[in-house]
């Protein structure tokens, strides 16, 4: 087995990701990235916006740095910090500094994970100044016009904490994401897994059908990506049915209801 | 073939008049018959003509056995038929001979246990069982939601599906049970697409016999309905071809089984052959598993949902366009032509637009239109009609109870549907509370100012104890990481690298907020019950448990309950987690007032439902209360005390701990069972209340 390490700034897409544009997003994508303005894309999970993000890197021939934001996530974990080596203070560029001074694209994943003091941090980089304070250098990262600002968010979830600040949102060009009509979502099934147009179809239409359960016992409906989890277990040998209660409705609940609920719909298909 | 029609269930007063006299001997001034009526007023006609007759012939025997058989019987129906409830009572009466009145009761309280060492045919499945999960398999399936009820016969209303109370077709429950789904798969497709559209009554009173012709058209269509699901959802279909039989069409029917069958049928088609064959000599059956049509049923919901939709569109629609900002700048916005829809694929969901811009609507309004659509195949354009100057909403009579009960279905207005425990039945009873949230009208009385010089000492001690509580910065050192460099941990180290030693890479200091983190919701008791200077000791003690909260800096909620049945419970809003502290706050304290009835349950789930939202390591529910949980229909007692408790295990699976204070000294005797035994207080005296509240709170939180 051999592990291939990349610097982020090397991080350049060199294979056209797989994306289904399911309306005018790539456009406007462009559109904004050349007039410099940052992108935040919302959207329920699993419904490509990664995918979306990578595609744009590599269709925009920038490199892609992608943070996964967390509760413990501090500004300084994006700025950079000092270390010692050697007993000698280094400066640290963290992947936020990394992305600016490539010139990349930083993708922040679940913005809303962080903390608020951390996201505050993104604002004059997010608005025209495009500058990116480092305190503790006391110096300022001019971001060259290249560099983009890309933010995730869920707006389904229930907690008021985890609401987007509007200081924070209203610097963005907002996307958003949905699942794919049902035609489109049955070519990504198809491409992601390679199951066969009847299977497909039949997923999809399943995915449908728990999507009318959001909100009556489940808290999400199943995903794109849950169908092609199912997908590809199909295409392993495994029978439509198994599949879909591992990779679908044992993920979607643990309520012994729901999942029999959810275990008969997909029974109705297969 | 006749449609036999079921006489209307017996009304709600003459059952609570009969039931009274019968009763008389068993009531008091704190146990009316309402429990009983309303649950009988819950079966069919048969049912309820039966059972008020074994009432009137227990109550010669005993009253009290009587009054729980009434109270019973209703539910039984669910598990026993006729001859099952007669053997039920059969065995009731032996014990009351032989062992006494308690012996009797264990067997009248309990139906269902009976019911199941009857020891049915094997097999036998209880749509009781799977009544829940067949609802949720029916959601999935999409369209309007639809309700399951135990019917005599299998059909529907276009609202409701009314099944068998059970199946035994088959020796194995799994294929009882999906037989189950197959039949109600069967009623869903009916309401799904289009069997029923408002004029069908009236088309089919053109025929010379109408009901034979409405037999026939209800077979096409269930023949066409049958090959669609086939092709829709083939695993169904499987099921449907192994667990039913269908008789075979004449030969001369063949060619329109055939057209049935096409993917381009519709209910038309079927309109089509029924003129063709209606006067042929020989007729296609429906099959058992398809049920019957009831005419009048549906007829009688189809208008009346109609009209209720109607009335609701325009009112929403209105309210949207009301708030639509684009309004006011654009004369003419008005005229309906501007709000146009634009059916999506599936053909039940619609694309929005507003003089050509995209509207997202909310989504209950997404809901109606669906709804509509699904009876209507559109949304006819007198709907869309403005009603006058005024705009969409004419009828500004809204009074009227069931419609806003109806609107809850649509969430319209912050209405919220919660389930209550049912302890006699072991399950809930869905969406069975209907639950506003209120504001509190700010009063101006200053009592909050009264209060606060009345107990100027204990504020001061108050802010002084809960200062040194409140959580400030810390500064970490000699951490591996950190926005700073520690110079004396740095010097530290130097020195012990000059000498030879390994250099620590703990350098850095880093400072960090030690967040208490709690959010609290305070949920006062406003019945009926906390009159005088019980109110004005729980406002005081709110007002003093609020200085400590916002010393404290947690966050808080303060909420208030009352209610009056399960259709009016009213969550009064006193201050919201997203609201600051401010005089409105005061104002609105200073009128918690008692008004009516104490129905926990429910308002515990609200108030889950708003901690949920909010993040916090420690998420407690603080009731204040007199503690006795009562409501006028018959929620009182054991029932009241069982949901309660249920509600609080329901809290406490989520993580959030409920607390309960209370003056009330009869409370040990029941609290421990809901609170377990160190999760409440009662104070003996209620002066003591403002003084301790605060102490009582610290407590808890450290
Ligand atoms: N439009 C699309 N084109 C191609 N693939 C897609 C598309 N939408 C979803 N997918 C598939 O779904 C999977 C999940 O998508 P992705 O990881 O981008 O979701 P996400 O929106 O980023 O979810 P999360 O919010 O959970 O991070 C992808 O790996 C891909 O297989
Ligand atoms: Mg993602």
């Amino acid at each position: 087995m051999s592990v291939k390490i990349v610097e982020p700034e090397h991080h350049f897409i060199e294979e056209e990701p797989y994306y289904h544009a399911t309306g005018d997003e790539v456009s406007l994508f462009t559109a904004a990235y050349r007039n410099r303005l940052p992108i935040l894309l919302k959207g329920p999970t699993g419904c490509g916006k990664s995918r979306f993000v990578d595609y744009m890197a590599w269709r925009l021939r920038r490199p892609l740095i992608t943070v996964a934001c967390h509760e413990d996530m501090t500004a300084t974990d994006l700025v950079g910090r000092f270390l010692i080596v050697g007993g000698n203070t280094v400066w640290e560029d963290g992947p936020l500094a990394r992305a600016v001074r490539c010139g990349g694209l930083c993708y922040l994943d679940e913005i809303v994970e962080a903390r608020k003091d951390t996201t505050v941090v993104i604002h004059p980089l997010a608005d025209d100044r495009r500058i990116l304070p480092m305190e503790k250098l006391g110096q300022l990262l001019l971001a060259p016009p290249e560099f983009s600002l890309i933010i995730s968010y869920n707006p389904g979830y229930q907690s008021v904490m985890k609401d987007l600040k509007q200081s924070t949102r209203q610097r963005f060009v907002a996307l958003e994401f949905d699942y794919p009509p049902e035609a489109v979502e049955i070519d990504i099934v198809r491409h992601e897994s390679g199951v066969d147009p009847e299977t497909a179809r039949a997923l999809v239409t399943f995915a449908r059908l728990t999507r009318n359960l959001k909100g009556s016992g489940l808290e999400e409906g199943a995903s794109t990506r849950l169908l092609v989890h199912a997908g590809k277990l199909i295409q392993s040998g495994i029978m439509p049915p198994s599949a879909c209660t591992a990779a679908i409705a044992q993920v979607l609940t643990d309520d012994p209801e729901m999942l029999t609920a959810v275990q008969a719909l997909s029974a109705t298909l297969f | 073939m006749s449609i036999p029609l079921e006489d209307p269930p017996l009304p709600l007063d003459f059952l609570e008049e009969r039931l009274e006299a019968l009763l008389e001997a068993a009531l008091s001034s704190r146990r009316t018959c309402s429990g009983p009526v309303h649950q009988l007023a819950r079966c069919c006609r048969a049912d309820q003509e039966q059972i008020l007759a074994w009432v009137e012939m227990l109550a010669r025997t005993n009253p009290e056995l009587a009054f729980q058989f009434a109270q019973h019987a209703p539910d039984a129906t669910q598990w026993l038929d006729m001859t099952g409830m007669r053997q039920w009572l059969g065995v009731a009466f032996d014990r009351y001979d032989q062992e006494g009145l308690h012996a009797a009761l264990r067997v009248v309280k309990d139906p269902q246990s009976f019911a199941q060492q009857r020891a049915p045919e094997p097999g036998s499945l209880f749509l009781a069982t799977i009544v829940h999960c067949l609802e949720k398999v029916l959601t999935g399936l999409g369209g309007r939601p639809l309700k399951i009820e135990i019917g005599e016969q299998i059909y529907t209303d276009t609202e409701t599906l009314f099944l068998p109370s059970r199946l035994a077709r088959f020796p194995d429950l799994r294929q009882n049970e999906r037989l189950y789904r197959c039949v109600a798969a069967g009623l869903w497709a009916q309401t799904r697409y289009g069997t029923f559209f408002p004029e069908l009554s009236q088309r089919l009173s053109a025929f010379p016999d109408p009901e034979r012709a409405g037999a026939l058209y209800y077979t096409l269509e269930n023949h066409r309905l049958a090959a669609l699901l086939r092709r829709r959802f083939p695993g169904l279909g499987r099921d449907i071809g192994a667990l039913t039989r269908t008789p075979p069409w004449p030969a001369s029917w063949q060619e329109a089984s055939r057209a049935l069958e096409e993917a381009s049928a519709t209910p038309e088609t079927s309109w089509r052959w029924l003129e063709w064959g209606h006067a042929a000599s020989e007729w296609p059956e429906t099959p058992w598993h398809q049920g019957v049509l009831m005419m009048q049923r549906v007829d009688c919901a189809m208008q009346q949902r109609l009209q209720k939709q109607r009335h609701l569109f325009r009112r929403m629609v209105g309210k949207m366009l009301d708030k639509h900002p684009a309004r006011i700048t654009m004369p003419g916005l008005s005229d309906p032509s501007l709000l146009t829809f634009e059916p999506k694929p599936d053909g039940l969901t619609f694309d929005f637009n507003l003089d050509g811009q995209p509207l997202t609507p909310p989504e209950s309004l997404e809901h109606l239109v669906r709804d509509i659509v699904q009876d209507l195949g559109q949304i006819p354009p007198e709907y869309l009609e403005a009603a006058g100057p005024g705009g969409y909403d004419l009828d500004a009579d809204s009074s009227n109870t069931e419609l806003e009960v109806w609107q809850g279905v649509y969430h319209e207005e912050g209405a919220f549907l919660y389930d209550e425990w049912d302890c006699h039945r072991q399950d809930y009873r869905k969406g069975w509370c209907v639950l506003r949230e209120l504001p509190v009208t700010p009063s101006d009385e200053p009592f909050v100012q009264e209060t606060l010089t009345r107990y100027a000492g204990l504020v001061r001690h108050i802010r002084r104890s809960f200062e040194m509580l409140r959580g400030g910065e810390q500064r970490l050192k000699k951490q591996d990481r950190g926005d700073e460099v520690d110079w004396d941990a740095l010097v530290e180290a130097l020195v012990e690298a000059r000498s030879g030693g390994e250099m620590s890479n703990r350098l850095f200091q880093r400072i960090e907020r030690q967040q208490r983190d709690v959010a609290t919701l305070i949920l006062v008791d406003m019945s009926g019950s906390t009159k005088g200077w019980v109110n004005d000791a729980i406002r005081a003690s709110v007002v003093l448990l609020s200085t400590a909260l916002e010393v404290l800096q947690d966050r808080y909620a303060i909420y208030g309950f009352s209610g009056m049945t399960r259709k009016r419970c009213e969550f009064m809003r006193i201050k919201p987690f997203t609201d600051a502290y401010s005089v409105d706050v005061e104002r609105r304290i200073a009128n918690i007032r008692p008004m009516e009835y104490t129905r926990m349950g429910v308002f515990i789930r609200h108030a889950i439902h708003l901690l949920e939202t909010v993040e916090a390591r420690i998420r407690l529910l603080i009731i204040l209360s007199d503690g006795k949980p009562e409501d006028y229909d018959g929620y009182r007692g054991e029932y009241s005390l069982e949901d309660t408790r249920k509600a609080l295990i329901e809290a406490r699976q989520r993580d959030i701990h409920p607390f309960c204070i209370t003056i009330d000294q009869e409370a040990q005797a029941y609290l421990p069972r809901l609170y377990g035994p160190s999760r409440f207080v009662v104070l003996p005296s209620v002066d003591l209340l403002p003084l301790k509240i605060s102490e009582i709170y610290r407590k808890i939180t450290t």
